[in-house]
């Protein structure tokens, strides 16, 4: 062997060698890219997780706000309230005490008003399920099907049912001997 | 994205419907708002279909085109007759079914916002063949192809996890509304091998009201001569009240049923209000609880297992919320009692998983751990800051910055401490390690960010970068989570006993080093303002600054620390004002050190103990 054949040998080897290199380094590329995307979807899923823990602490620590504003908005009736029967106890005069009660009843509903909360209608109304909830159905000579009485008001918020009216429905006149034969 | 299996528990009162999200069930809400759909259909006059609350609503007026409980008529051939303005047809149970299940249908997929068409549906562990098939044709009829019926007990195990565990023995105690079940399963490798099953199709929280119901219209007669009974709107107030007292007996140990004029004679309005305690509440269905323990008991005889067979015991059901009920199970069966998941939902939850493991879902989404523990670094007074607050789920990154706690400090410690106490010196020690060659700066310049990293592993790696220089320092701690579940348990309960004094030392602690960079801060300005300090305004505030150092050496109280600061911070705050103003002109960087003279130190700034604790 010359030396000049002996290094065009080495050579040969080492592009050899240096192409083994590049395809080895080829195939290590894919994989690590697999494992960082994997690891990158990992991340993102126990994000996505934490964030769920998150929200729901938060909603939790909302809902508690959103009842103590409603609960804000209720306390000066207490209060009122309150106030009324101190002074019944003090003066025992039965006409102030009516006429402050209707003042603190005219309060209430202006904060249910306020909080975009209406009665639900039920005199002269036909029976919907929507609204209403049947406790009763009774012979009457009120049309089938027409609300005869109220046993606990019903009330929409945003036009959303908030409670349904619970009422008596009427079943019509009941059937004579002549109607059922 | 594959296309979700619903999982839907048709229930004999009330039904409800699941799906999987991010690998967790959850429940459906439906068109009225509600997580619960009544399981009844009706027919109105005008022909029109109602189902779920509307349907409940109208019951009483349309009793003959009302359809509740079908569920007990299932695989059965009698027919439902429907007469609509004369008009009769016939309807079998399936059908009838296939319309709740078409309502939780649209339903889901409203919540979804797209085309639901596959289902599991649970049913009863003693259906037989028959009654599953028109379960299952109940679902066609609905246009759900039904990937697959399982037992009612074996979802409730499902959302529990428990098929994942070990070869175990489990019995679900399912009482709801109206039923009651109980069921006793193997289950090893995936596979639910149903051992017995007994219940009563008569039984439920219903009868639990009744009971509460009867005791008031007695007592309400025994102090009126009144009979409530007969008065149909005083009737229907009693029902709501005595559910609501029921349900809050549940976590109170005594009740007030106040039903002011709840009716009238003619003596005027007459008003009830009756005190229920939990005893009394209990005494009144004893027999009913009694007939329930009856039932495991055969349940047990049935499997030839006994109560010490039984590993675990799932309570399904809201009338499982009541304490005299799980009390009398776990005296039954001294086991591990299952009750974290809503016991009306569970399920349906169960269901879910099910769906979510024919859909492939479950394979896809590898479940990840949770952090244990807290991770935290030690900080300035020996507080462990936390960085990943326990449950975490991991891999996941967070950092924080900190700052020196001396002039010219020229290296940070990093101590890494694991546990939910505020001290560090009470939690475990992961490691230590020295970030060095900080620039010499006044204390509280430098920005070290500290930066977490959890891999899936649960490999830790914690690096802290000095932002001036970049330089940083790092250490890999290989066992951030592998903790017995012993210690875990163990280390969480001692952080729940100690939780008041941990806080109250690490208020103090805070207190003080609040007190040390005030001091430092009125220091600094002074001797930055030299002369245009008034000699008045000096002796102030350096008699402030030695009262404060008396009660840091003398280790006085918190509040009593609290109040030397506040007047400190007071007589600085002038001359700070003064300080800011006349490093104005001059701008950058020597703001940060004048301004800070009335300023707490910020969220993201706190002090890692000096490594060179240079001694006081």
């Amino acid at each position: 062997m010359t030396a000049k054949e002996d290094k065009t040998q080495t050579d040969k080897q080492t592009e050899i060698e240096h192409s083994l290199e590049l395809r080895s380094e080829e195939t290590a590329s894919p994989e690590n890219e697999l494992r960082s995307t994997i690891d990158r979807l990992q991340r993102l899923q126990a994000e996505f997780e934490n964030y769920k823990k998150r929200a729901l602490r938060e909603s939790a620590a909302y809902e508690q706000r959103v009842v103590d504003s409603v609960i804000l908005d209720f306390l000066p009736l207490y209060d009122n309230l309150q106030r009324a029967f101190q002074s019944l106890s003090s003066n025992h005069d039965v006409e102030t005490f009516v006429a402050g009660v209707e003042q603190i009843f005219a309060q209430f509903q202006q904060v249910l008003e306020a909080k975009g909360i209406e009665p639900i209608e039920t005199k002269n109304q036909s029976f919907n399920p929507v609204l209403h909830e049947a406790m009763l159905s009774t012979p009457s000579d009120v049309e089938k099907n027409m609300i005869i009485e109220e046993f606990m008001p019903g009330y929409l918020r945003d036009e959303r049912v908030l409670r349904a009216s619970k009422v008596s429905v009427s079943q019509g006149l009941p059937l004579s001997e002549e109607e059922h034969e | 994205m594959k296309e979700k299996i619903i999982g839907i528990d048709l229930g004999t009162t009330n039904s409800c419907a699941a799906v999987l999200e991010g690998g967790s069930p959850e429940i459906i809400t439906n068109a009225e708002g509600e997580r619960i759909t009544p399981s009844i259909v009706a027919f109105s006059d005008s022909g029109e279909r109602l189902v779920g609350r509307l349907a409940k609503r109208q019951a009483i007026t349309n009793p003959q085109n009302t359809i509740a409980s079908i569920k007990r008529e299932m695989g059965t051939d009698h027919p439902v007759k429907i007469s609509v303005d004369g008009e009769e047809s016939d309807y079998t149970p399936e059908q009838i079914s296939s319309m709740i299940l078409q309502k939780l249908k649209a339903d889901a997929e409203a919540h979804l916002g797209g085309k639901v068409t596959k289902a599991v549906i649970t049913v009863p562990a003693y259906f037989n063949d028959s009654q599953r098939q028109a379960t299952k044709d109940a679902g066609v009829i609905a246009g759900l192809e039904v990937m697959r019926i399982i037992n009612e007990p074996t979802a409730a195990a499902l959302a529990y996890g428990l098929d994942k565990d070990h070869e175990q023995t489990i019995l679900v105690f399912d009482l709801g509304g109206g039923t009651f079940d109980v069921s006793i399963l193997e289950i090893g490798d995936g596979v639910f091998d149903v051992l017995a099953t007994d219940g009563d199709t008569r039984l439920g929280g219903d009868d639990f009201d009744q009971r509460v119901i009867d005791w008031l219209v007695d007592e309400f007669r025994k102090d009126t001569g009144i009979d409530l009974t007969q008065d149909p709107s005083a009737m229907q107030r009693l029902k709501d009240a005595a559910e609501s007292a029921k349900k809050e007996l549940s976590s109170r140990m005594e009740t007030t049923i106040n039903l002011p004029y709840i009716t009238a004679d003619a003596s005027g309005p007459k008003h009830l209000e009756k005190k229920l305690s939990r005893a009394k509440f209990e005494s009144m269905i004893d027999d009913l609880l009694q007939r329930t323990i009856n039932v495991v008991d055969a349940t047990l005889r049935e499997s030839s297992t006994d109560a010490s067979g039984i590993d675990q015991v799932v309570l399904v059901g809201g009338s499982t919320r009541i304490p005299k009920v799980q009390e009398l199970i776990s005296s039954r069966i001294p086991g591990k009692t299952s009750r974290e998941i809503n016991p009306d939902e569970v399920v349906a939850a169960g269901a879910a998983i099910q769906g979510g493991i024919l859909a492939g879902e479950v394979d896809e989404i590898v479940l990840l751990d949770v952090t244990p523990l807290t991770l935290s670094i030690e900080t300035l007074g020996g507080i462990a800051t936390p960085l990943i607050e326990r449950n975490t789920t991991i891999p996941t990154e967070k950092s924080k910055t900190f700052t020196t706690a001396e002039d010219n400090q020229p290296a940070v410690q990093i101590h890494v401490v694991q546990g939910e106490r505020k001290m560090s010196a009470d939690n475990k020690s992961l490691g230590t390690f020295q970030l060095t060659s900080i620039p010499p700066a006044p204390r509280g310049i430098p920005q070290i960010d500290v930066i977490f990293n959890i891999d899936s592993d649960g490999i830790l790696h914690v690096t802290a970068t000095d932002k001036a220089t970049s330089k940083s320092a790092s250490i890999t701690i290989q066992d951030s989570s592998r903790l017995d579940d012993s210690d875990i348990e163990r280390m969480r309960k001692e952080a729940e006993e100690h939780a008041d004094e941990d806080k109250k030392t690490a208020e103090l602690i805070e207190a003080r080093n609040q007190a040390d960079q005030l001091i430092y801060a009125a220091e600094k300005a002074m001797s930055d303002l030299g002369e245009k300090v008034d000699s008045a305004k000096r002796s102030e505030i350096e008699d402030q600054i030695r009262q404060l150092r008396d009660k840091l050496s003398q280790n006085v109280e918190l509040e009593d620390l609290k109040q030397a600061i506040e007047a400190l911070s007071k007589a600085s705050q002038e001359i700070a004002q003064q300080a800011y103003q006349e490093a104005q002109p001059a701008g950058g960087a020597s703001d940060a050190t004048t301004s800070s003279a009335d300023s707490e130190p910020e969220d993201d700034g706190e002090y890692i103990d000096a490594e060179y604790d240079e001694k006081e």
